[in-house]
């Protein structure tokens, strides 16, 4: 197996990374229509609190797990009722600066409050172990990630598609107060949208702590990627953010072991760019409808 | 959804601000006040550039400051490399900057999504990989960095310690300041804020979107890669560092705070983002924390920023009734208009005849499909010219589609749609516009940020021809034709019965009636030939009925102008049409003159479910 | 209209001139009653600092500076240098360029006597020419790179290049010879870096199989690693920021990647932060220098033990120790200057150092005019169960490039 496949490999490992990222952005975005670019930085403030529970305080890490979810759950849904919510028809492009000020937010309380020492070492949840794949050595953790990916991402897709809160929910996307008028209750919804959100951050984040280390800007490089999974997948398409995120993974790994990694981060931009313009939906995403 | 609003005519809060600084400058203030200074203005260059685009067209761009580090970089590599001149460096610059921005433009342009705003930050990410990285190496010196070399000319030392280098900074913020307020005032302006409010109206219009949007985008980053001359001048040796990728994060932080779409709010959060920090010393990592809660706090509970509470309270301090505005304003169209009584109206035209005569709309077999929906099932229609002809039909039967077929929004799946004698079955949208077709809306999509006269000022955006330069050159530079243009705006004002003293509100202002009567105003301000009114009358009282029916019935005989008329209330129908055709399930199911067509029991059965006729018939 | 447009200006630029009086305000100079040199005063030297008290590095950055202050706290409760008190001016600039100039034009102002300590390359960079200028001494702050042609420039710790020449010299003594493979971040050096390290592994009978480049914030060090690991090499070097080098080394690990004898680095690898985050397997195989004692030698008691007073909250690692021993040197010089104290007589005093033991924790520091570099040796750094070791010193001789 040549370096070129190793690469491809470990590729898509890092690339289901990235979907997962997306994944999670998307699934924002089907609920609100707004891109989430705190995102990230949720998943890193959740791996924070594992971290904090279980390595400073001593409980037991199933048990700082538990409270993480519970905590970032609860975080998405503060965001939604304290930055989203309150006066929430200005516009996705207000909301959208606001969740970007969120991300400032929180990397300024996670910098203020817990970075000094920073880089952490994530106690261990998953036993050091390798799968040789071709000549490469996949992690227990990657193999993992898959696993944990395409449960999700099953789980979502049948949210989204066969239930009826998951109708529901990209309803109030599309047009809130016609949900509304069919008795949705929109706020209790989105704050569903988020707190799901939240929980899918966490999983994403202890899934890349043991490579990344704990820190607070941990999720920024990731982020970047992810997004552009989420747009080459088309961002309002749950499987398709993993199909951009391999695609990212092993593009960017194998051009980054044959030419090093300048030509890489421009190849990811040329991918992007590409793509949109022959499909700027993203490969499986579809358009807004306006109404006139 | 409307994004946030945006301001026009402010460019007497900007130049104050700007006068501000100069007697600044004046002052004896230290050293390193006057850095933070000459950083804040630079900072408000590339601010303002954003403004434009971000606040005026509502587009996120989140790789404004990847062009200011191209301006930085270009420039000093000119100088120090190359020992080319300051000013033909700063041009070259610009040019190299606009070329590159159109071809990132035009990727991102056609995004939908946010795609714009992740491609322009990615490319700011790419950018600074690219500043620090070995395939510039040569012109950047990667990670040693660039050192700046000072610049003087004769006496005047604009170096990072000189006195001089505040005053370039401050003049180069004027240009900025000046031409993107001519910009975002000006025709070009207009229609860009329409496009924020709906692209396809816009283009309906005549607008062409997509390279409006280039526009604007390759704008907003020359202006940024200007400011790379003062930032760079100030600082005085470039490392890829700082142009990180977050801070276009910090711009756009700073036009919310300073408030967005305003440029006199670019200006104000420039100064404060960079200001701020230096005075709040030894407050440390928290504020970091401050800035972002700061940040959060202005998105969501004011999202006019400091501008916007500004504007208010000079508002509240003024206290001028809103109409006598339009007399005291200088150098707009409005006031020039005279309000004259006996004006001409728009262009008489004769009618919408073809070269032989015909008929100003023919549909023939036209259909649409969307999916598995037939929305319209071989609909034929005739519109002859200078008449009424009114399309009704329940809910869902097709007559706005049918509208966006005629109007270029959409294409038939089968069938022809001929104007006068040519068939733009598969025009673009702006050249129906320019066949003389226009239209309203059932949502009128008028900018809620412009006033009632701008907005019919829109409506002649297709009828002169025009140059961008020529705006950003400002007033001064196309009097005559702003005139002349806000003259037949007033004049459909006046034609559609809105009173003077209307002209100035804002359209966000308006009940919905009002706001359809002056989307008739902008359908007819250009001149238009056949008019398609989409709903005219929902949302109107008895009334405000009678008035709207005169004035189709005035169209038609004075102007000769061909209507095609989309109407529920059928006592409006039967008082105004000639021919009526009823259309169901986007099938014709009737066609004929309106009291015949009303009696026809399938038309009733279609929109009662009964056999028998109701009160709905008025006398 | 224009009535009222005079009327807002006056009352905007009003708002200005009472923020630029608030703002130079907090910048006043001290005034120079009875003074020998600006920012001195008979009873105070005003001393300014500029850190990365904010952004990615402010943890070790915070730790440097906390060291040094609790030093200048112990000399202010302890009657001063010739009576008079430091007065340390701390400015955040969230180790960008733009803000530590502003910080620099602000201590040129103040006036300070001179600029001390700091952390990182970027700012360091961005402030020397500013300083050289106005002729304020700067000196020691935490980072490796050279600043030839300057008269106020003083480093501490040895320069990245003679670093990674010794580095790999002495592993090649150590651990036997061996083949060299490197990971480099981009930084200002390295093209010498790598160069310095081809020739250092050549001359030390070594065989020199490569190395890549990485930009920080890369998010998969796999690929790198695969390179790597393909090439069997004897040694790894590692030498970019602390957060990638535990990422790659991290990697490094999960593929099964590790060099056959050891892992190098310079001295960003001999600290706390970089051993505790990296799985043991590679921090027992890691041999790095370190420009200070570790926390547990008996060399570095005296520190502990004055951060322990007098900087209580402070974490004490390698890096709040360097802040000790940089500021103890510091003391050292200004005490030796006299009572006359300029900055050229600082300069002076400075340059005619030779092997001086002015801070236990450091290793002796010379000066000359031709040498602005005090630390001309390190110590050697191992680490086994997740501790710290410095066991004897190594030579960090200049090479010649």
């Amino acid at each position: 197996m040549g370096l070129v496949g190793a690469a491809a490999i470990s590729g898509v490992a890092v690339g289901f990374v990235y979907g997962m990222l997306a994944f999670s952005i998307v699934l924002l975005f089907k609920a609100s229509g707004i891109p989430n670019f705190a995102q990230g930085n949720i998943a890193t403030f959740g791996t924070f609190i594992v971290y904090l529970l279980a390595a400073r305080t001593g409980l037991p890490l199933p048990v700082a797990i538990a409270l993480g979810f519970l905590g970032t759950a609860a975080l998405g849904v503060v965001i939604y009722l304290g930055g989203i919510l309150p006066r929430g028809e200005a516009g996705t492009l207000n909301l959208a600066i606001r969740t970007l000020a969120i991300y400032l937010l929180l990397f300024a309380v996670m910098n203020l409050f817990w970075g000094v020492g920073q880089p952490f070492a994530f106690p261990r949840f998953l036993p050091a172990a390798s799968v040789p794949v071709a000549g490469v050595s996949v992690s227990l953790l990657s193999v993992v990630t898959v696993a944990v990916a395409l449960v999700l991402g099953g789980a979502f897709w049948l949210l989204y598609n066969r239930t009826a809160t998951g109708l529901l929910l990209r309803g109030i996307a599309d047009r809130p107060e016609v949900a509304r008028l069919l008795g949705a209750n929109t706020a209790r919804l989105s704050a569903m949208a988020w707190l799901l959100a939240g929980l899918v951050a966490v999983v994403v984040g202890l899934l890349t702590v043991p490579t990344a280390l704990l820190s607070s800007d941990m999720m920024d490089s990731f982020f970047l990627y992810a997004f552009t999974a989420a747009l080459l997948g088309g961002m309002t398409s749950l499987p398709g953010a993993f199909v951009g995120g391999v695609a990212v993974g092993v593009v960017s790994n194998v051009v980054t072991v044959l030419r090093g990694q300048e030509i890489s981060i421009l190849a990811i931009f040329a991918l992007l760019i590409a793509i949109l313009l022959v499909r700027p939906d993203g490969l499986f995403g579809h358009g807004v409808v306006e109404r006139l | 959804m409307f994004a946030a609003r945006a301001h026009s005519r402010t460019l007497p809060f900007s130049l104050a601000i700007l006068a501000a600084l100069a007697l600044l400058g004046l002052l004896p203030i230290d050293q390193g006040m006057r850095y933070i200074v000459v950083l804040s203005m630079a900072w408000g260059i590339a601010a303002v550039g954003l403004d434009l685009f971000s606040g005026y067209l509502g587009q996120a761009n989140f790789g404004q400051f990847a062009f200011v580090g191209i301006g930085a970089y270009s420039i000093t590599a000119l100088r120090s490399e190359a020992n080319v001149g300051v000013v033909p460096a700063l041009l070259l610059t610009m040019a190299l900057t606009a070329v590159l921005a159109a071809i990132v433009g035009a990727a991102t342009v056609r995004l939908q999504h946010f795609g714009a705003a992740l491609a322009t930050f990615f490319f700011a990410f790419v950018l600074f990989n690219v500043l620090g990285g070995n395939t510039l190496d040569p012109v950047t010196h990667s990670e040693n960095g660039l050192a700046v070399p000072p610049l003087s000319w004769g006496p005047l030392d604009f170096s990072a310690t000189g006195e001089w280098l505040y005053w370039l900074a401050w003049a180069m913020l004027l240009a900025a300041v000046l031409v993107t307020s001519n910009y975002a005032n000006s025709r070009a302006g207009r229609a860009l804020r329409l496009i924020k409010r709906s692209e396809s109206v816009a283009g309906t219009l005549g607008v062409r979107v997509r390279l409006a949007k280039l526009s604007a985008f390759v704008f907003s980053a020359v202006v940024a890669a200007a400011a790379g001359l003062p930032l760079s001048l100030a600082i005085g040796y470039l490392a890829p560092e700082t142009f990180h990728f977050s801070n276009s994060i910090t711009l756009f932080a700073m036009l919310v705070v300073g408030g967005i779409g305003s440029i006199a709010g670019a200006l104000i959060g420039a100064l404060i983002f960079t200001a701020l920090p230096q005075l709040m010393q030894g407050a440390g990592a928290a504020e970091a924390l401050l800035f972002a809660v700061i940040f959060l706090v202005f998105a969501i509970g004011l999202p006019d920023g400091i501008f916007g509470l500004l504007a208010r309270a000079w508002q509240l301090a003024v206290r001028t009734p809103p109409g006598s505005r339009l007399a005291a304003r200088r150098g707009s169209g409005a006031s020039r208009v005279h309000v004259a009584s006996a004006a001409p109206g728009p262009a008489p035209a004769d009618g919408l005849r073809g070269p032989g005569g015909e008929d100003a709309l023919v549909a023939e077999d036209v259909s649409v499909v969307f999916g598995g929906v037939r929305a319209l099932d071989r609909v034929g229609l005739r519109v002859r010219s200078a008449s009424i002809h009114a399309l009704v039909g329940p809910n869902g039967a097709g007559k706005t589609t049918f509208l966006n077929c005629v109007s270029g929004l959409l294409r038939p799946t089968a069938g022809r749609v001929v104007v006068a004698g040519r068939d733009v079955g598969r025009s673009p949208t702006h050249e129906i516009r320019a066949l003389g077709v226009s239209r309203t809306f059932q949502n009128p999509s008028l900018v809620p940020d412009l006033s009632v006269l701008d907005n019919v000022m829109l409506g002649l955006y297709g009828s002169h021809r025009w140059s961008l330069v020529r705006d950003l050159a400002g007033d001064w530079a196309s009097r005559g034709r702003q005139r002349a243009v806000g003259e037949q705006a007033a004049a459909a004002l006046e034609q559609v019965g809105v009173p003077a003293a209307r002209w100035d509100v804002l359209a966000s202002d308006l009940s919905l009636g009002e706001q359809k009567v002056v989307d008739i105003a902008r359908a007819i301000a250009g001149g238009s030939r056949l008019l398609l009114l989409d709903e005219p009358t929902s949302g109107l009282g008895d009334a405000e009925m009678g008035p709207l029916a005169d004035l189709l019935k005035r169209l038609r005989a004075d102007h000769r102008l061909s209507i095609l008329v989309v109407a529920h209330n059928i006592g409006f129908v039967q008082d105004t049409s000639d021919t009526v055709t009823v259309l169901d399930f986007g099938r014709v199911i009737a066609e004929g003159e309106p009291n015949r067509v009303i009696a026809d029991p399938e038309v009733i059965t279609a929109y009662l479910g009964v056999a028998e006729v109701g009160a709905e018939v008025s006398a | 209209m224009k009535r009222s447009f005079w009327l807002l200006s006056t009352a905007v630029a009003a708002v200005f001139v009472v923020a630029a009086c608030g703002g130079s305000g907090t910048a006043t100079s001290s005034g120079n009653g009875g003074a020998t040199a600006p920012g001195v005063t008979s009873d105070t030297i005003q001393i300014g600092t500029t850190s990365a008290l904010t952004g990615n590095v402010s943890g070790p950055a915070t730790l440097t500076t906390n060291g040094a202050q609790a030093v200048f706290d112990k000399v202010n409760a302890t009657g001063g240098i010739h009576g008079r008190k430091l007065k340390v001016n701390v400015l955040d600039d969230g180790y960008t360029a733009p803000k530590a100039v502003a910080n620099a034009r602000t201590f040129v102002d103040q006036p300070v006597f001179a600029v001390f300590g700091g952390y990182g390359t970027v700012p360091a960079q961005s402030i020397v020419p500013i300083l050289e200028q106005a002729k304020v001494p700067y000196l020691f702050p935490y980072q490796g790179n050279p600043y030839p042609d300057t008269k106020y420039v003083f480093l501490m710790m040895p320069l990245y290049r003679n670093q990674t020449a010794a580095v790999i010299k002495e592993a090649i003594q150590k651990y036997g010879k061996g083949s060299v493979y490197a990971l480099v971040g981009k930084t200002a050096d390295t093209p010498q870096t790598v160069q310095v390290a081809q020739q250092a592994t050549t001359d030390a009978g070594g065989k020199w199989l490569g190395y890549d480049e990485v930009n920080q914030g890369t998010t998969d060090y796999t690929p790198y690693v695969l390179r790597m690991k393909q090439a069997h090499p004897d040694f790894v070097l590692v030498s970019t920021t602390p957060t990638d080098c535990a990422r790659y080394v991290t990697a490094m690990v999960a593929q099964g990647a590790l060099p056959a004898k050891r892992i190098l680095g310079l001295q960003t690898l001999a600290t706390e932060s970089f051993i505790n985050a990296v799985p043991s397997e590679a921090s027992d195989v890691l041999f790095a220098p370190g420009p200070n004692a570790a926390p547990s030698n008996k060399l570095a008691a005296d520190c502990v033990a004055t951060v322990h007073k007098y900087s209580p909250n402070t974490q004490v690692t390698m890096e709040t120790l360097w802040g000790c021993g940089t500021a103890q040197v510091l003391v050292y010089a200004l005490e030796k200057a006299g009572t006359n104290l300029t900055r050229d007589g600082l300069v002076k005093t400075l340059e005619g150092m030779h092997q001086i033991d002015a801070a236990p924790v450091l290793t002796p520091i010379s000066f000359s005019a031709s040498n602005h570099v005090g630390e001309s040796s390190m110590y050697q750094f191992t680490s086994s169960g997740k501790q710290l070791a410095s066991a004897g010193t190594m030579p960090i001789p200049d090479v010649k490039t």
